[in-house]
């Protein structure tokens, strides 16, 4: 069972989420453009999902992912670390998402639209229901709090790993998974 | 299951399946790329692109050698004489005596001989002193003073060379020493000459010269009470008035050097 907290860095890697916990060994050498070729095989889908759970847009998490890995290409010469550059994309990717829906959200208040669907998940099927229905409760939730719900249960990454990537305390990332998950229990249970 | 792990388990389930249909497109290395090409400067990438960045970098290695070399001129010892320790280090250590060490060896041998002919003026040093004494016996001969006068020169270079170091005190052994070599140890003084220097090289070279006239003295009168005196005695009538005096002496030579070598020693 899946129900323990992954606290220790790398611990529990799943077979969707092992290639962001996971990064190649033998990186240190590289220069930049071997790194972005090879991070870009390992990283770039795991991290286009990740950035499309948290903005809902496949085609903007892409850009977002991309404009990672431009950054990391900038700054190889001070990574030069394999989990050094993942843990850079990692944050990076956060980071670049929280500003989008920062955008989008300014956006939406002047001229308001719909929102993207990532995928039509109501298919009749109970699960597809079931899954648009946790989907759209996450999104609802603010932002900090589906962050890190998102890399606690999506990436599977840890306390601390989720501290690095949003850029706050693991004491902050405590509080921000169990309030996240105590809102996103009352909307499911409304639903129901 | 608790409530808690219910619905962690369900949002774990119904994030991997949204993720799962997530499939992005197969052109994002090119856009990468393309990014990372327009935000490279041109003239860096032309620099660093192909071959030109190890030719570049050799390069700029082979300057900074050069430089580093033609800067200071002693560098170039250094790196001659790396293989050597020794030399290096007696080599920075006497730098002011050290030409006279390399000097000395030359001149010591011909001061040997030239002590010689002028300890033998002429008849009794052509045949003890070798064959080097025979060709410096012309300058010898003709006047002592010169000879004295031709060890001068190498005699006043080695001294300017060594007083700066090792001062007054060397003088005083030197003529001793020199004159114990001079008769027997001729070449066994040039060749503990070159040892010599490393250890006390100033004191031989510069204090052979007085010692050259300063021998004939001793020779006649004795054997050891000549070497402080005698160095001042030697400049003037010296050189000339032993030669007479040697020729009778010129067996008794022999205990001199060994006179001598004992006083030093």
């Amino acid at each position: 069972m899946r129900s323990g907290k992954p606290d220790e860095e790398g611990a529990r890697p799943n077979d969707v989420t092992e290639t962001l916990l996971v990064a190649p060994t033998s990186m240190a050498a590289w220069d930049a453009d071997r790194a972005v070729t090879e991070l870009y095989g390992s990283q770039y889908r795991p991290l286009v999902r990740l950035a499309a759970l948290l903005v809902r847009d496949q085609s903007t998490a892409e850009e977002v992912v991309q404009d990672a890995f431009v950054a990391m290409h900038g700054a190889w010469r001070r990574l030069r670390d394999p989990d050094k550059a993942l843990a850079y994309l990692r944050q990076s990717v956060v980071n670049r998402a929280r500003s989008v829906l920062r955008h989008r959200a300014v956006v939406e208040k002047y001229a308001p639209k719909g929102l993207p669907d990532v995928q039509s998940a109501e298919t009749g099927a109970i699960i597809e229901l079931e899954r648009a229905a946790v989907i759209k409760a996450l999104h609802t939730l603010p932002t900090r709090q589906r962050e890190a719900l998102v890399l606690r249960y999506y990436a599977d990454l840890s306390e601390a790993q989720i501290a690095a990537a949003m850029g706050i305390s693991r004491g902050a990332v405590k509080s921000h998974t169990a309030r996240g998950m105590a809102a996103l229990r009352n909307v499911l249970e409304k639903q129901s | 299951m608790t409530p808690g792990d219910f619905h962690a388990d369900r949002l774990r389930r119904a994030l991997h399946a949204e993720a799962e249909q997530i499939t992005p497109d197969a052109d994002g290395l090119q856009r990468i790329r393309a990014r990372t090409e327009a935000s490279r400067p041109a003239l860096w990438s032309w620099l660093t692109g192909g071959w030109k960045g190890p030719l570049l970098a050799g390069a700029a290695v082979v300057t900074v050698v050069a430089v580093a070399v033609s800067a200071s001129p002693s560098a170039i010892d250094r790196i001659t004489s790396a293989g050597n320790p020794r030399e290096t280090v007696q080599e920075h250590l006497p730098k002011s005596a050290a030409p006279v060490p390399g000097s000395a060896p030359p001149e010591s041998s011909p001061a040997g001989p030239a002590n010689g002919p002028s300890e033998d003026p002429s008849p009794d040093c052509v045949p003890g002193a070798h064959p080097a004494p025979a060709g410096q016996d012309p300058t010898g001969q003709s006047p002592p003073p010169p000879t004295p006068g031709q060890d001068a020169p190498d005699g006043r270079t080695d001294a300017s060379d060594a007083s700066p170091t090792p001062s007054a005190s060397p003088p005083s052994p030197g003529p001793s020493e020199e004159p114990s070599k001079d008769p027997s140890n001729g070449f066994s003084a040039g060749t503990s000459a070159s040892p010599c220097p490393e250890t006390s090289p100033p004191s031989p070279a510069p204090e052979s010269p007085p010692a050259m006239t300063a021998r004939p003295s001793p020779p006649g009168q004795s054997t050891r009470p000549s070497p402080p005196a005698r160095t001042s005695e030697p400049p003037a009538p010296v050189g000339p008035s032993p030669s007479a005096a040697r020729p009778t002496s010129g067996p008794p030579t022999l205990p001199a050097p060994g006179t001598t070598a004992r006083t030093p020693d």
